[in-house]
Order: structure tokens, then C-alpha cells, then sequence
């Protein structure tokens, strides 16, 4: 062991190793010295690069590392390569065809939808929530930067750059994501079992509804899971032959995933671990140009976590003072993961099957490692990059409950288990190869995933409850519709959903931004510059003295009458209102004389 | 005999008694209804999981690759092209639609339950909770459940969508038609398979059955399985040919209510089979065979403690009676032998060439110019299944409603026609040497099929004077605009609503709580409540349209859209702008003990209080 570790030392290319540590140092005093101001500054403005220079690094590497990947196919028989290729088209058509492509999570989507469209458009990491159309073009005049990491924007934006700006583009970047993730499962279960590795793992991912509910949203859950799917394979072809290739594509996906969810941010720690092993392996020490820009390049990612951390109203708190992360919430959300994760009703997008296969082969697998624990040293590529990456799905799991919104069996919340579920995936995988003698439990797994796909998955992704019951999604597309055939272009609307609204080109201001300004709003409209307002409240509908009654409407100034345009219900026992402001129009003559 | 036989047969004996006694006596009504709803799906997967399993096993065994299809397609390229274009022909003739309305949304809405809960149940009240489509009370039916089962199979595998039972019915045509042609074939190699697909085509039935939502197309393709399986088994008798035919009748038998009766030839080829090997084959998989029965008994243990189950019409006082016999043979030779190209989807072509087939096939058996060799295993197959076709064809004559030219009825013959068509392709063989009496035959069915088929079904989708015909689909087309729209539909043909995946309640049941629907309306729970109802000539005015039932009374309406169905008879669409439940409605009011606060008592609250 000496001596390999001072044939690395000799090995050690100390002008790269110099240039990293640099680079580490420029990190963490970008981090310090960047006051908080500056630190949203400089992501609404410098932001977009930071995605850019990765993405465009990584499908550089991509290309580099491509005959990989060729020989890894070029492994399975033609034959065999067909059957693949129909079973992969077969999965992506039922991961799609029970649900609609729509947001899933309202403000999220929202929120992603709009940093997108201002990266396309002004390449600025910004969200829009209140803009006015100026000269026929929807100008920007509120906003903020957003505390989510804006990696899936940046790939929304890229499509818009290519396509043409359309809120649809989210939903179809999902969709690819999703495709191509089943993809990389298929050579992930390649890699660690052979066909039957191939074949169960993408079916056992099918067997949850989460998979087909963030495929078809707005999320950035897809391409999260889609980089741990890309780490792990990368990870497998670096550690099985280490060069300056692969373990720059390596690096650069644990960038990439980095910029993807705000607690990836962990993934950079198996980055960290995956390199040094690999250069164990190959008794040389590689530093790629990727690696040692690896730390100058987060410095986007961890200037957006420093103000995201020091400004309290982005934490979503339910309380004030209220802590967002601690031990605390650990016990309570962890309750909350075993009802969601080993729950058997309709309401919840999770997989039962895999749950409790999981949870046997994490004990299968643990006792094959005591038992096995003098041969661990010889472990192949492929078992040393699932460990790895199964304490980092550990730990991952760990952080999210000790969040404050920790708790998987709420409808927002439960997309959080995704990364969980390829850890628990990846060991049922993994533990039936080990176990390889029993073949009879590879057949009862397989018969018991398609069972429980047929019986379980089907029906509860044909409810679709865990979809629908977000009523924020149907009201703001009721909404749009009555919009569309009733108000007029250049409306205000009076609604919370500014976010929303400014997606669709629509000015929206809350209702007590529009009381406070009424007088300057009503000159406004006078002047032309909104042909109308309308008004959208939500009432509580509550029986008294036995019979049904809503609290009156409190916007309700002198300068406004408000006339009915229509109404709906969409959570239970609240009402919907959208009110035309009618005695307000535009008086041209008494600002612009026409004489 | 080898002690493992006997406890075999012990075994089967016990598994057969314990499946009739359940089946048919263990349980009341409404236990049955329970079995049926919770378990039945299960059941019925089983055996379809069981009968996938044997044809893997037999498949596997046999010679089946991948290159041997490509080398049955390419030798068999003109056969394959023609089934295809027949199939396309079958699906080009009919409008694609739901034809028999008393038949086929009970069986969609029972696909849909299948789909969504795996209960086998016949959804007749959905609301939308929160967002949700919910399917909550319904009636387990007296249908066998194959047929929902498969489509809920296919709502699984592509989503759901109202037109699958049609996607799946155009799917069985054509396997229909391979099994057609290659029984035809099996008669007479070369020539037989064409002529078979040909005379069939001559029946509209054919087309009509092939573009609607029914299970009549199944029925015949798990009929002529069977037969090949049998075949097959008889043939060379061993245990593995013998569960799948075992397994694949199970499936017939709940198919359609009178396809149980496959069961008896099944019985006997089975017994032949053993006699042929003198030996009796039995496994673990034939003897749970008979527990994979008990729905079906159950189903008519609970469709026999409905008196409206047989659905008796007026002046009928038992289903099945001799006394129907004649007058539904009157009947029967009116559908089979019409001539007019408007009235029936008949063909007198083959109805006519089967009687002279019949009659030419007696004379030649009775002046023995023709033998029937009954040491050939295959004779006893076609004989023991043509014989249930018979007699299943005399069980419709003596059903009450057994009439051919009633087109809700037409439809049950379709194996008979079957074996019309097989029978004179068998004829033909064994006495039209005659090249030119053949190639006249032929001509015969081209110029049918040109001349009359084709006018017929091109003038007629023969649902004109159905009742209710129009008025279904005219609300199952209004159901259809209502997707994406959050409404409640109200009325008497409500799984029209419902197969289209649409809130709907029945008129009487909305009437019933009409309290609760008003609450539901002042709540504003729907954005709209619509109802579908008819309007028919006053009585008391020669010019004057009434609703058909009380609506006016129970609604103030807004009409929406509105269409004429026939002669002083319209069917409207009206929004629902007032109810009137009156008193009922206070008392509701003052009822509700507990107001709801929290968001989850708000939506237990309104599930509760749903109509």
C-alpha cells in the first residue's frame, strides 16, 4: 500500500495540483468575501455561464468518452439490442400515457418556467413577477433571483433558443429526461447484472408514479434524477479504466448535478471520493482540466446558497423563527417517509413493491458484505461505484428529513424520495446478483413487479390522484380560459399567481399592492397603458344560521365596482371569483389632447 | 392406475365439488356480490397469467423463433395480405361506435372499474372529489367479465379512452380472421381459408359486431382457439396441450353466458384424449381448475335473485319456454333467408348455400357417398363443438327474447353463422370437385358481397329503430365536449357519461336526493350541472313537447343544445340555472351536524354529501 501511495506522490502532476487548489481557494474566498447583495448580483448576471461552460464542457467529454459507451452496447447481442430498444419504447410509452403533460407542483414549475425564459431572453438567472407590455413586447419589471439552482431552466432555455420561446417546452424537456433516464437505467442494470439487470431495474422504476408525475411536469426532479443516473455510469466507466477523459465527464457531471437540486450540492463529496479511487486504480493521478476548473466553477452555485441562507423569507417557513434545517424534524418526517414509502392507498405516488424489496435487500446486502467482508478489497468497478453512491442517496435522504418540508407524504413534497428510491432500486438490483445462485428469486421478482405494475401502479396512475388533487393547477387553468374569451390584451389581473400570469405575457399584481396604488392604476388604465382589470378572489364558503354564506369581498374601494364575469369551485367549499373592474376606462382625450 | 392419479382424481373430485358448492350454494346474493366485486378480477387474472404461462411452456417447446415467423409471413404472404385486407374491409363498412346500448357501456363502465379499482363492478355514480374522478356506487352485473377484463388490460397498457373496447374489438377481427382462415384451410387446403374469410364477409353481422364495443368477436375468436386447441391436444394427447385447453375454456366459458356450455366437449375431447393414450392425465394445474369457476357461478347465483335480470318483456312470464321455439323460428328464417338490402345484417347467400350444403351433406351420408370416419381423432372435436353450437342456437330459439330479426338479438347467432360458413366450405370440398362449379361459387360471393353487402351496409347502421339508440349516442357525443370541464351530467342513459369518463348520476337517483344536488349547486361544487333529458308530444296538444319525466319540476333549465330524435320526439342538454328540493333541502341544511372547518373536513364533508 506504501509503496502505491508514493508512486501516486511521485505521479503527482504539481502544476494542476497547484492550479486546483487555486481554484478551491478562489471558491471559498468568493464565497466569504461576496457580500450578499453582490452574491444575487452576480448569479442574476453570471449565472447562465457558470451552466453554459459545464454543459458545453460535458458534451465535450461525452464525445470524448463516446466509444465507451458504443463498446458497452456493442456488448449485447444484435438480437438482444432489439428486444432492448422495444422494451425501453414500451416503458417510455407507460411511464406517459396515464398522465397529461402539466405542472405538478404550481409555484416550482412556475418559478422554473420563468428563470427560464429569462435566461433565454436576457440570459439572467431572474424570476418575473409583475411585467407590462411596452411597444407589443411583454417587458420585465419585477422580480427576484430564485433560491433553485438553475440548471433545468438553463436546459428549458436552450430549448427555447432552438424552438422559439413556449411554456410547453418544460413539459417536453421532462419528457426527453424521462425517456433518457429509463435509457441509463438500462445500462446501469447492464452493468451490474447482465440482461436481467437491465430488464428489472427501468421496471422497477415504472412501478413508481412519481417517475411518470415528473416526466410529464415542469420540475427539475427529472433532470436531477437523470445526472445521479449519469454520475453512476460515468462513475462505472471511469473507475473501470481511470483517464483523463473519463474523469474529467465524471467531474463535470457532479457539476452538473451540483447546479441541478439545491442538495446535490452532496454529490460533489462522491465526486471527491470516485476520482481519488479511480487514481488508486490506475497508480496515477490524472487532474483533468475539468477537475481543476471543477471549484471556480461552483462558485455560481455557492453564492446562490449564500443568500438563499441568509434570507429567511425564501426558506418557505411554516413559522416564524422556526428552524429550516435540524435534528429536529428528523423523527416527525421520518415517520411521515415510512407512511409514504410503505403506503398502499391511491393518494400517494409511491411504489409499495420497491419500498419492501429495497428495504430486504439493503439487509441481504449488508449480511453478503460481513460475510463476505475479507474479498470487499476486490470489489469490481461497478459494486464500488453503488456503494459509494448509495451512502451519498444515504445521506441525501438524511438532509431531506431533517428539512422543515421534510415530510415525503405530503402531495409537494414527496418528489423529494426520488433520489432514495435508486438507491433502494439499485440494491435490489444488486443484491439478486450477489445472490446469484438463486435464480428463482429473480423470476418471482420479476413476476412480482409486473403483478404489482399491472395491479397497483396501473390503476393509481389511471386516478391519478396525487396529480389532481392540486387544485391550484385546475383553477389557473380555469382561470386562463375565461381570461382568454372574456378579457381584453393588456389587462391587469388582480391575483397572487404573478409569477404565472407574467409566464403568459399577462400583468399581474396582488390585491393589496393594487389598494395601496389605486389612484396611480386607475391613471393607468385611464391612460391607456392596461385596457382593463380584472380581479380574482377566493372566498370560503361557510354555513350559518343554516344556510351558506361567503365572507364578503375585501377588495372593495370606492374607486372599483367590481362586476361579475364567472365563478367556480376547485378546493372544497371555496369559491373562485373573477370580476371585471367595470367603471374604469381609458380617457385618452384627458391625457393626450386630441387638439 | 398410479397412486399419483388417484389422488389426482380425489383431488379434482374435491376441487369440483367445493367449486359448485360455492359457487352455487355457500353464498347469498349479496355475498356473492362481494366475492364477485372483490376477487373476481383476481381470478380471471389468474387464469389469464396461468394460460400465458402453458402457451409460453408449449411455445418454447416447439420450434418458434423469430426467423421462423419471418419464414411463415413470406410463405404465407397472400394469405397474411388477404386477412389484412379483410380486416380493413370489416372496419371501412360500419360507423366505430358503441352499437348495442344495453350491452356495451355496461361493459365499458365495467372495464373502467376494472381498470381503476380491479373490482368487477358496473360504476353507475361517479362524481369528481377534489380534482379526483371517482367511481363510487354501481351493481355487479350479470355479464361475464372477460371481455371488460381485457379492455381494462388495454386502458391499462395505453391510458384510458373510451374507444379501447372498439380498438380492441378491431384487433380481435383480425385474429378472428386468421382463426377463420386457417380452420377454413383445415378443410380444405388452399382454397378453403379464402372462402371462409369471403362468406363470412357476405354477413354485415360481421362488420357491425367487428366496429362496436361488444363480446361477440371475442366469443368467436376463444370458440375457434378452443377448437384448435382441442385439435392439437386430441391429436397428440399429453398434459401440457391438455391445461391449455383446459385453461383457454375456462375463458371461454366467461366469455358469454352460454359459452359456459363449451365446457361438455371440452370434457369429452379431455376423455378422449385419455382413452387415445390409455392413460389419465391430470396435474396440479388441471385439478384447481374447476376453483377458477366460482365467479361465474356466483354471477348467476346473483343474477337469478334479480327478477329483472332476465330482462322479461311484456307478456313474457319465463325466460326460456318451447313455447317460443316456432315463432322464433319464424323469426330466425326471416333474419336469415330477407332478401331487401335494408332490413337485416343477414346474408341469404350463406344461409342459403348452408341449407343446400346440409341438405346435399344428408343425401350424400344417407346414398353413402360420403363417410364420416369416426376413428379420426379431429371428427369428434368438430362434432362435440358443433353440436353445443346447435344447441345453443335452439337455447336462443327457446329464450324469450330469441328473435333473429330484432337486432338486439341478431347479434347471438354470430357462432352459428360460423359454422354455416365452415360447413359449406366443408361441403364444397367434399362435393364440388367441379373446378367450374367453384369458380362459379366464388363469383356467387363476390357479386353478393358487391351487390348486397356492400349497398347494405353502406345504407344502414341497422340501430335506426332501436329504442334509445340515438338518444345514447347523441349523450355520449355531448359527454365527450364536457372533457376538461368540471360538470355533473343527469340522466337516464348515464353511462353513456360515464364510459366517456364524465361525472354522471342517474335521473331517478338525482331526483331521490335532490337535496343534495342542490347543496352541490349553491356550493358551486361543479362548474356546471347538465341534464340530458327527452322531450315527447303532449298528450293534451296537438303541437305541445313535454319532458318525458319530471324534470321541470325539479330543475329550472337552461337549454344548451337540443336535437330531434324522431317524429314529435327531441332530446335536449339544459344547464341546470335552479333547483328546486324545497323542504328536503332545509332539513338537509339543518341536519349537518357539524360544520366543516379544516380543509380535510371540507373534503370529507362534500365527498359525503355528493348526490
Amino acid at each position: 500500500m506504501n509503496e502505491t501511495v508514493k508512486h501516486l506522490l511521485n505521479s503527482l502532476p504539481m502544476p494542476r495540483v497547484l492550479l486546483a487548489l487555486f481554484g478551491v481557494f478562489v471558491l471559498i474566498m468568493s464565497y466569504v468575501l461576496m457580500p450578499v447583495e453582490g452574491a444575487e448580483a452576480f448569479v442574476r448576471l453570471g449565472g447562465y455561464w457558470f451552466t453554459f461552460l459545464i454543459s458545453v464542457g460535458t458534451i465535450f467529454y461525452v464525445f470524448l468518452n463516446r466509444s465507451r459507451y458504443v463498446d458497452l452496447v456493442q456488448t449485447i447481442a444484435p438480437s438482444i439490442r432489439y428486444i432492448l430498444l422495444s422494451y425501453w419504447v414500451c416503458l417510455s410509452c407507460l411511464m406517459l400515457v396515464h398522465t397529461s403533460l402539466a405542472p405538478k407542483v404550481m409555484m416550482d414549475d412556475a418559478v422554473l418556467e420563468s428563470t427560464a425564459r429569462n435566461l433565454h431572453e436576457s440570459r439572467a438567472v431572474y424570476v418575473t413577477t409583475y411585467g407590462r407590455i411596452i411597444e407589443n413586447q411583454f417587458n420585465s419589471f419585477e422580480g427576484y433571483v430564485d433560491k433553485r439552482p438553475w440548471l433545468y431552466p438553463f436546459v428549458v432555455s436552450v430549448v427555447h433558443d432552438f424552438t422559439g420561446y413556449r411554456v410547453g417546452n418544460s413539459y417536453y424537456t421532462n419528457v426527453v429526461l424521462g425517456i433518457l433516464f429509463l435509457g441509463l437505467l438500462h445500462l446501469i442494470g447492464l452493468k451490474i447484472s447482465g440482461l436481467s439487470g437491465a430488464l428489472l431495474l427501468p421496471l422497477l422504476w415504472i412501478t413508481i408514479p412519481l417517475l411518470s408525475q415528473n416526466a410529464t411536469g415542469s420540475g427539475m426532479d427529472m433532470l436531477n434524477l437523470f445526472l445521479i443516473g449519469l454520475i453512476i455510469i460515468s462513475g462505472i466507466q471511469y473507475l473501470e479504466r481511470p483517464s483523463l477523459e473519463s474523469e474529467a465527464l465524471l467531474s463535470l457531471s457532479g457539476l452538473l448535478l451540483a447546479y441541478a437540486r439545491y442538495e446535490s450540492l452532496i454529490f460533489c463529496g462522491l465526486v471527491c471520493v470516485l476520482i481519488p479511487l479511480g487514481w488508486w486504480r490506475a497508480g496515477r493521478i490524472y487532474l483533468s482540466a475539468a477537475s481543476i476548473l471543477a471549484a471556480p466553477l461552483l462558485i455560481g452555485r455557492v453564492l446562490q446558497q449564500k443568500f438563499f441562507t441568509a434570507t429567511e423569507a425564501l426558506w418557505e417557513l411554516n413559522q416564524t423563527g422556526a428552524e429550516p434545517f435540524g435534528l429536529s424534524h428528523f423523527t416527525s418526517n421520518l415517520a411521515h417517509a415510512y407512511a409514504f414509502f410503505f403506503s398502499l392507498s391511491d393518494e400517494l405516488g409511491n411504489s409499495y413493491l420497491v419500498a419492501l424489496l429495497g428495504v430486504v435487500a439493503i439487509f441481504l446486502v449488508l449480511l453478503y458484505m460481513l460475510r463476505n467482508a475479507s474479498s470487499l478489497r476486490r470489489w469490481n468497478s461497478v459494486y464500488l461505484v453503488v456503494g459509494t453512491v448509495s451512502l451519498f442517496l444515504l445521506l441525501h435522504l438524511f438532509i431531506i428529513l431533517c428539512y422543515h418540508d421534510g415530510d415525503l407524504s405530503r402531495l409537494f413534497a414527496s418528489r423529494f424520495s426520488l433520489p432514495f428510491y435508486m438507491l433502494l432500486t439499485l440494491l435490489i438490483v444488486v443484491c439478486l446478483k450477489l445472490y446469484e445462485s438463486a435464480h428463482f428469486c429473480l423470476n418471482v421478482v420479476f413476476a412480482l413487479t409486473l403483478f404489482f405494475l399491472v395491479c397497483v401502479t396501473m390503476p393509481n396512475q389511471a386516478k391519478g390522484v396525487f396529480t389532481h388533487r392540486n387544485y391550484v393547477v385546475r383553477e389557473l387553468q380555469w382561470i386562463e380560459s375565461i381570461l382568454a374569451e372574456e378579457a381584453s390584451p393588456r389587462m391587469l389581473v388582480v391575483d397572487v399567481y404573478g409569477v404565472y400570469w407574467a409566464l403568459r405575457d399577462i400583468s399581474a399584481l396582488p390585491q393589496s399592492m393594487v389598494m395601496i396604488s389605486a389612484d396611480r392604476i386607475e391613471a393607468e388604465v385611464a391612460a391607456g397603458k392596461f385596457s382593463e382589470i380584472l380581479v380574482i378572489d377566493r372566498r370560503d364558503l361557510v354555513f350559518e344560521q343554516g344556510a351558506l354564506s361567503s365572507a364578503p369581498i375585501e377588495f372593495n374601494l370606492a374607486s372599483f365596482d367590481l362586476e361579475l364575469i364567472d365563478q367556480a369551485s376547485f378546493k372544497p367549499m371555496q369559491l373562485t371569483t373573477i370580476y371585471r373592474v367595470s367603471d374604469l376606462t381609458p380617457h385618452f382625450s384627458e391625457v393626450l389632447p386630441l387638439d | 392406475m398410479p397412486l399419483r392419479n388417484v389422488i389426482y382424481i380425489l383431488w379434482l373430485v374435491l376441487t369440483t365439488t367445493v367449486s359448485v358448492w360455492i359457487a352455487f350454494f355457500a353464498l347469498n346474493s349479496s355475498e356473492a356480490i362481494h366475492v364477485v366485486k372483490n376477487y373476481g378480477y383476481w381470478v380471471m387474472l389468474t387464469n389469464c397469467g396461468v394460460v400465458l404461462y402453458l402457451l409460453r411452456k408449449c411455445v418454447s417447446h416447439s420450434t418458434l423463433s423469430t426467423k421462423w415467423i419471418r419464414a411463415g409471413v413470406f410463405r404465407y404472404k397472400w394469405p397474411v395480405l388477404f386477412i389484412l385486407a379483410a380486416t380493413l374491409i370489416t372496419q371501412l363498412l360500419q360507423p366505430h361506435g358503441y352499437k348495442i346500448t344495453m350491452d356495451e357501456p355496461v361493459l365499458g363502465a365495467t372495464a373502467q372499474r376494472m381498470h381503476e379499482y380491479k373490482e368487477v363492478m358496473t360504476t353507475a355514480r361517479t362524481h369528481e372529489i377534489n380534482g379526483v374522478y371517482r367511481q363510487l356506487d354501481g351493481f355487479v352485473d350479470k355479464r361475464p367479465f372477460f371481455y371488460p377484463f381485457l379492455v381494462s388490460i388495454l386502458h391499462d397498457v395505453t391510458g384510458y379512452r373510451a374507444s379501447n373496447p372498439i380498438l380492441l374489438n378491431a384487433g380481435l377481427t383480425l385474429i378472428l380472421l386468421v382463426l377463420i382462415y386457417i380452420t377454413g384451410a383445415h378443410f380444405w387446403p388452399g382454397y378453403g381459408g379464402y372462402l371462409s374469410i369471403l362468406l363470412f364477409l357476405t354477413v354485415p353481422l360481421l362488420s357491425m359486431s367487428a366496429t362496436g364495443a361488444g363480446f361477440g368477436i371475442l366469443n368467436l375468436v376463444m370458440i375457434l382457439t378452443v377448437i384448435h386447441a382441442a385439435l392439437v391436444y386430441l391429436r397428440a394427447p399429453e398434459i401440457h396441450s391438455m391445461n391449455v385447453l383446459v385453461y383457454l375454456g375456462l375463458l371461454l366459458a366467461q366469455t358469454r353466458y352460454e359459452s359456459a356450455l363449451f365446457i361438455l366437449p371440452i370434457t369429452v375431447v379431455i376423455l378422449l384424449g385419455w382413452k387415445k393414450r390409455n392413460e389419465i392425465l391430470l396435474s396440479c394445474a388441471t385439478v384447481c381448475a374447476p376453483l377458477l369457476m366460482i365467479p361465474y357461478g356466483l354471477q348467476r347465483v346473483i343474477f337469478d335473485s334479480s327478477p329483472l335480470s332476465y330482462e322479461l318483456r311484456d307478456g313474457a312470464t319465463d325466460a326460456f319456454s318451447l313455447s317460443y321455439i316456432p315463432s322464433n323460428l319464424i323469426d330466425a328464417a326471416d333474419y336469415f333467408f330477407n332478401l331487401s338490402i335494408q332490413t337485416y345484417p343477414n346474408s341469404a347467400l350463406l344461409s342459403g348455400a348452408f341449407c343446400v350444403g346440409v341438405l346435399l351433406l344428408l343425401v350424400s351420408i344417407v346414398l353413402r357417398r360420403m363417410r364420416i370416419d369416426f376413428s379420426h381423432s379431429d371428427v369428434w372435436v368438430w362434432l362435440s363443438f358443433a353440436a353445443v353450437i346447435v344447441f345453443n342456437f335452439f337455447l336462443l330459439m327457446a329464450y324469450h327474447w330469441g328473435q333473429l330479426n330484432d337486432i338486439m338479438a341478431t347479434r347471438i347467432a354470430l357462432p352459428f353463422m360460423v359454422l354455416q360458413v365452415l360447413v359449406c366450405v366443408f361441403v364444397l370440398r367434399r362435393l364440388l370437385i367441379n373446378r367450374i362449379a367453384i369458380t362459379g361459387f366464388v363469383a356467387c360471393c363476390i357479386v353478393y358481397f358487391v351487390g348486397f353487402t356492400i349497398p347494405s351496409t353502406a345504407q344502414n347502421d341497422y340501430l335506426q329503430w332501436v329504442p334509445g339508440h340515438h338518444e345514447a349516442m347523441w349523450i355520449q357525443k355531448q359527454s365527450a365536449r364536457l372533457r376538461g370541464e368540471n360538470a355533473l351530467v343527469i340522466s337516464k342513459m348515464h353511462l353513456m357519461s360515464i364510459v366517456e369518463r364524465i361525472p354522471a348520476i342517474e335521473e331517478s337517483w338525482a331526483r331521490a336526493n335532490l337535496a343534495k344536488v342542490q347543496l352541490h349547486y349553491e356550493l358551486q361544487t361543479y362548474d356546471n350541472i347538465y341534464v340530458m333529458h327527452t322531450m315527447v308530444a303532449d298528450p293534451n296538444s296537438d303541437t305541445g313537447m313535454v319532458p318525458a319525466t319530471r324534470v321541470y319540476e325539479d330543475y329550472d333549465l337552461e337549454l344548451v343544445a337540443e336535437e330531434k330524435l324522431g317524429e314529435r320526439r327531441f332530446i335536449r342538454m339544459s344547464r341546470v340555472v335552479g333547483v328546486h328540493a324545497g323542504a328536503s333541502y332545509d332539513a338537509l341544511i339543518q341536519s349537518l351536524k357539524r360544520v366543516p372547518v379544516t380543509d380535510h373536513e371540507k373534503l370529507a364533508f362534500i365527498a359525503e354529501t355528493l348526490p
